[in-house]
């Protein structure tokens, strides 16, 4: 029996051996599975929740649950991984469903999500997010920034799907939305005239309106008040209004366009929070701020971003807001030092500000005044003491019929978005959900066509030819050895 | 300093060694010798840990094979009937290479290849690509792979194959010479060979030894003087009549001699008996002249032909 | 180790094999970022990367297809066998050479980003992301050649055996897709895998009672999960396929994830397959 014993020792350390490899690799994966380790390498961390979201699930009080619908092995890893970070928190828990298969759970939303009679089904891809008693369907279409080619093509040019995810976590979590009343009876345009109404009301934000004429004050649940190119000056008594509004706290929105009448009530307004509106239009004459489109026309330009926080999405992106016939902002002489004046988009300084309307001259004239000048300007009151931001806040554009949309084009992608944006400043963070679309968009490259036959010739021609060479050089020489 | 000990290995349900048991000592240089297929191979391989044996134990300065391998190698240099070379190397990095393998130090290397080289005689062909050697080189240098590191013990599986008379008589001087201060395992199915280089000659069929001692002992020991050849002027009649009328006869074979009325005659008697005086007397007696008598001193070829017939015959 | 790694390295370069490999992956690579990021002037090299791996198919079984084939048909083996180095040694000294020329021949593709970082900003983080996913890919690949070659009998055949089974690795994401998902599927799965590894026990054991007695004890619990986990059965065979998926794996490296988990997959599939490369010269000797 000795003389055996190892060959059975042999075969049994190895069998075990075998056994002890294959458990320790199917444990070191399982582990590593849980660990779940990750290190987000994208420029604009595209799969790592914003600071913004972070706080919002941090504070969750209610559980969540978010439907992904895909069939199984067909998911998109874009989507799963970003759901994937809102798993990790506690009171969120994801599941995918293959929408086949679920047909009764997928019903009860659609009817929840009332799309209407036309649209029974959510596509696959969409997520739905559910929490006690309420809940909101994220179609897979709101998980990107798309916009449409002028052939009718799609181009898909970024990732919101965390802004839309966010937004529905916060809104079926809290049931709180932004509300922005619309105001009425100086024939102002709604965001409905503007095609936004619909995506604004996907981002937390429920649109109103309120008779200015009629209304005794703005209501209590308004947080944003939004004017919409008035044709006619509001009263005294309705700026009174808007002040009184602001002085609680709320946030204005305006967009104003050249008028017949002056605006004076507004104008005055506007002076006691430090912004003076310049009648006229601004013409731009940088060659790359003109349109080809409008024929490189002067009043027609892409303007330049002067505020981060809002343009952020637009630069990321790099979107091209257009502005056209835009009144211009100053700050006021007399500065009331509780407000701080923010300038948002301006022309370049090879603009000039028309203010002789009568001159229909493209050139520059005597009365013109030099750019460059602000076509959006905001005003925020701050502390005094911390110096930050507090309260009330106010934008303003110079150039409401910018946002109408366009016969051919339809509504401007940039100029929504920046409209968003805006609105998600003016409602502060604590209240509307604004993160920031990770932009598809690859930087460009600027090479010339011989550089790239230059580039295209090492690596197609030089690179595999010189190994080679040195390989057959090698073999040829050693051969003869 | 090899000890093996009931060694068995089976592939598959062919047993290619059958519990074959042996010591070498220190300085022997042993002889394996067997037709092909007989297992000498396997053995050689199981010593130098290419395979496990199925059973059985192979030690090496008292240390098992499977308890220390490495340790094991480290004290053997083995050539296996193909030359193991690596055809697209010079003879010199081939070497190189070789020193890595057994882990011969960066200081050491230079002096060693330079030596083995000189003593192998492929210093002048060194440079040149192992694919482009003649097979005499080629199974030189796969001696000096061997001997890189001067392992006590060598191990070479017919290291003589394939060559020309010329070479073979190199490589015979030279495994003498290394027998000198190496134990020496050599395998061959050419007797000459072995009976020229082996102290020791270990008989291998079928997987076990049959017969194990030095050459002389081996024909000596077993066959004595009780054969004889011997070559009588006579016809084939009287000299069947003399033969049959000696003692102790229990063979003979008569042909016809080379010479015109002259007959061989082969006689084998019986064990240990010294039949020489009884044959002259009967012949003298008989009165036909011996012209030759000499005893048959078989050749390992004729030992070793007769132990695997007998082997049959078991 | 050492000494196999530095005679392999060798073999590799002093023959026209590395030469072969590094020209063939790196024409076919240059082609493609021409055609996909210089001519359309595209800075998404990440892309480009995850766009690459193809290619391993094409050029892995010309790096492994000799690594045990060429020592058998020499019958150097004996050389490396009766060597002091391990059997592990010589598994992991080859498969490391192999995975050295492939990192060289990666480290010449840094030219390519570069390139392109002369005319617009890169995303570099993304691309060394993306550059560890795809050697650890690459690295798996190879070591799947690497046991191929040793269970081959010839060059040729490990060079056909390496692309058949790469190609498979390959088509499994898109077998994923077909199989069927019912629960039932899953069931039948489960008694498929619960068969072969019976048929292999009986093999050995040549034991039929405890082989029906095992075949019973199948049928049953999987009859008893279909009726009351019909849930854990759907989708078993797409799960348990992407179990062996390497590529689809990769797709997070290109969208810019470094995930751990993914690496430490790779580099056990890796260990896996270059173990019972191990066992299998290991099992040769005792056989």
């Amino acid at each position: 029996m000795k003389k055996i014993s190892f060959r059975v020792k042999h075969a049994a350390i190895s069998v075990a051996i075998s056994i002890a490899v294959l458990v320790g690799l199917v444990l070191i994966n399982m582990l590593a599975g849980e660990i779940d380790l990750d290190f987000d390498m994208t420029r604009r961390d595209m799969y790592t929740l914003t600071e913004e979201s972070r706080e919002l699930l941090d504070g969750l009080e209610e559980e969540v649950t978010l439907y992904y619908l895909s069939k199984t092995g067909q998911e998109n890893i874009t989507v799963i991984e970003l759901l994937k970070q809102y798993d990790s928190y506690n009171n969120v828990s994801l599941l995918t469903i293959d929408p086949d298969r679920n047909p009764a759970l997928i019903s009860r939303y659609t009817e929840e999500s009332g799309e209407g009679e036309d649209q029974k089904s959510i596509a696959t891809g969409s997520v739905i997010v559910v929490s006690e008693g309420r809940s909101r369907v994220v179609p897979n279409i709101d998980l990107y920034n798309i916009s449409y080619t002028e052939q009718g093509g799609i181009n898909v040019y970024g990732f919101k799907a965390e802004q839309s995810i966010s937004a529905a976590i916060q809104y079926t979590s809290t049931g709180e939305q932004v509300v922005v009343y619309q105001l009425l009876g100086h024939n102002e345009y709604t965001f409905d005239d503007f095609n936004y109404t619909e995506t604004l009301e996907k981002s937390n934000f429920t649109l109103k309106t309120l008779n200015m004429t009629t209304a005794a004050a703005i209501p209590e649940d308004a947080d944003i008040v939004a004017v919409l190119s008035p044709s006619w000056d509001y009263s005294k008594n309705e700026v009174d209004k808007i002040q009184e509004f602001l002085e609680r706290g709320g946030s204005l929105y305006a967009a104003f366009d050249l008028t017949q009448d002056p605006l004076d009530n507004l104008a005055a307004f506007l002076v006691s929070w430090n912004i003076d509106i310049m009648r006229g239009i601004i013409m731009e004459q940088d060659t790359n701020r003109l349109i080809p489109e409008f024929g490189g026309a002067p009043v027609v330009f892409a303007p330049a971003y002067e505020e981060e926080e809002i343009a952020k999405p637009l630069i990321e992106n790099n979107q091209s807001m257009i502005i056209a016939s835009s009144m211009g902002f100053v700050e006021t002489e007399i500065r009331k030092r509780n407000i701080e004046f923010i300038p948002i988009l301006s022309s370049t300084d090879k603009s000039w500000f028309r203010i002789d309307l009568n001159t229909s001259s493209q050139n520059r004239v005597i009365t013109d005044k030099s750019g460059p000048i602000y076509a959006s300007v905001g005003a925020a009151e701050k502390s005094m003491e911390t110096g930050f931001q507090e309260g009330a806040k106010i934008l303003i554009l110079g150039s409401a019929q910018s946002f109408t949309p366009l016969s051919e084009i339809g509504s401007l992608k940039a100029n929504f978005d920046f409209t968003l944006s805006a609105l998600g400043w003016l409602a502060g963070s604590e209240k509307a959900i604004n993160i920031q679309s990770r932009s598809l968009y690859q930087f460009p490259m600027q090479m010339s066509s011989a550089n790239a036959y230059v580039y295209a010739g090492i690596v197609v021609i030089f690179i595999p030819f010189a190994i080679i060479l040195t390989g057959l050089i090698i073999y040829l020489r050693r051969k003869r050895l | 300093m090899i000890q093996v000990e009931h060694l068995t290995k089976k592939f598959g349900r062919v047993v290619a060694v059958d519990d074959i048991s042996f010591k070498i000592e220190r300085g022997e240089v042993i002889g394996f010798l067997g037709p092909n297929g007989a297992g000498k191979s396997t053995v050689m391989n199981i010593l130098t840990g290419c395979i496990s044996a199925s059973d059985g134990k192979s030690m090496i300065n008292g240390i098992d094979i499977l308890d220390d391998p490495s340790a094991v190698k480290r004290m053997i240099g083995y050539l296996p009937e193909n030359p193991p070379l690596y055809v697209e190397m010079t003879a010199i990095e081939f070497l190189h290479t070789v020193c890595d393998l057994k882990n011969i130090s960066r200081v050491k290397r230079k002096v060693e290849i330079e030596q083995v080289m000189e003593r192998v005689g492929i210093t002048h062909v060194s440079g040149r690509l192992i694919r482009n050697l003649s097979k005499g080189y080629r199974q030189r240098v796969g001696l000096a792979q061997a001997m890189i590191g001067k392992p006590p013990i060598m191990i070479f599986d017919e290291p003589t194959v394939g060559l020309d008379p010329g070479q073979i008589i190199g490589i015979r001087n030279l495994i003498n010479d290394l027998g000198k201060d190496h134990t020496v395992i050599l395998s061959s199915h050419i007797l000459s060979e072995v009976q020229a280089m082996c102290e020791r000659v270990m008989i291998i069929s079928k997987g076990k030894i049959i017969a194990s001692d030095t050459p002389e002992n081996l024909s000596h020991h077993l066959f004595g003087t009780n054969r004889l050849f011997i070559s009588a002027a006579a016809d084939r009649e009287d000299v069947e009549k003399t033969v049959k009328g000696i003692p102790d006869i229990l063979e003979y074979q008569i042909e016809d001699g080379e010479e015109a009325g002259a007959v061989n005659v082969k006689l084998k008697a019986t064990e240990n008996a010294d039949i020489r005086k009884a044959v002259f007397s009967a012949f003298a007696a008989a009165n036909q002249p011996l012209l030759m008598m000499r005893p048959i001193d078989l050749s390992l070829e004729e030992i070793f032909l007769d132990l695997t017939r007998a082997e049959v015959e078991l | 180790m050492r000494a196999v790694y530095k005679k392999e390295l060798k073999s590799y370069f002093l023959t026209p094999g590395a030469y072969i490999f590094m020209g063939a992956f790196l024409l076919i690579a240059g082609l493609l970022f021409s055609l996909q990021n210089i001519f359309t002037g595209n800075s998404d090299f990440a892309t480009f990367l995850g766009s690459l791996i193809f290619i391993f198919l094409l050029v892995v079984p010309i790096l492994t297809m000799r690594l045990f084939t060429e020592e058998k048909r020499q019958k150097t083996d004996t050389l490396l066998l009766s060597s002091p180095v391990s059997i592990v040694g010589i598994v992991l000294g080859k498969y490391l050479a192999a995975v050295t020329v492939f990192l060289l021949t990666l480290v010449v593709t840094i030219l390519f980003p570069l390139f392109l970082s002369f005319h617009g900003k890169m995303d570099w983080a993304q691309i060394w992301g993306t550059y560890i996913g795809f050697f650890f890919l690459g690295s798996a690949f190879i070591a799947i050649g690497t046991f191929l070659s040793e269970v081959a009998e010839s060059q040729t055949s490990a060079a056909i055996l390496t692309f058949c089974g790469l190609l498979a690795s390959w088509v499994i994401d898109y077998v994923r897709s077909f199989v069927p998902m019912s629960s039932m599927a899953g069931a039948i799965f489960i008694l498929i895998l619960a068969g072969i590894a019976i048929a292999v026990f009986q093999n050995k054991a040549q034991d039929w009672r405890i082989s029906a007695a095992a075949a019973v004890v199948a049928i049953v619990v999987v009859i008893i999960l279909y009726f009351t986990a019909a849930d854990a059965l759907y989708g078993l065979i797409s799960k348990f396929i992407a179990w062996f998926s390497l590529t689809s794996r990769f797709q997070r490296f290109s969208m810019g994830i470094l995930k751990l988990d993914a690496v430490i997959y790779y580099m056990s599939f890796s260990a896996f397959f270059l173990y019972i490369t191990g066992s299998r010269i290991e099992n040769r000797r005792w056989s």
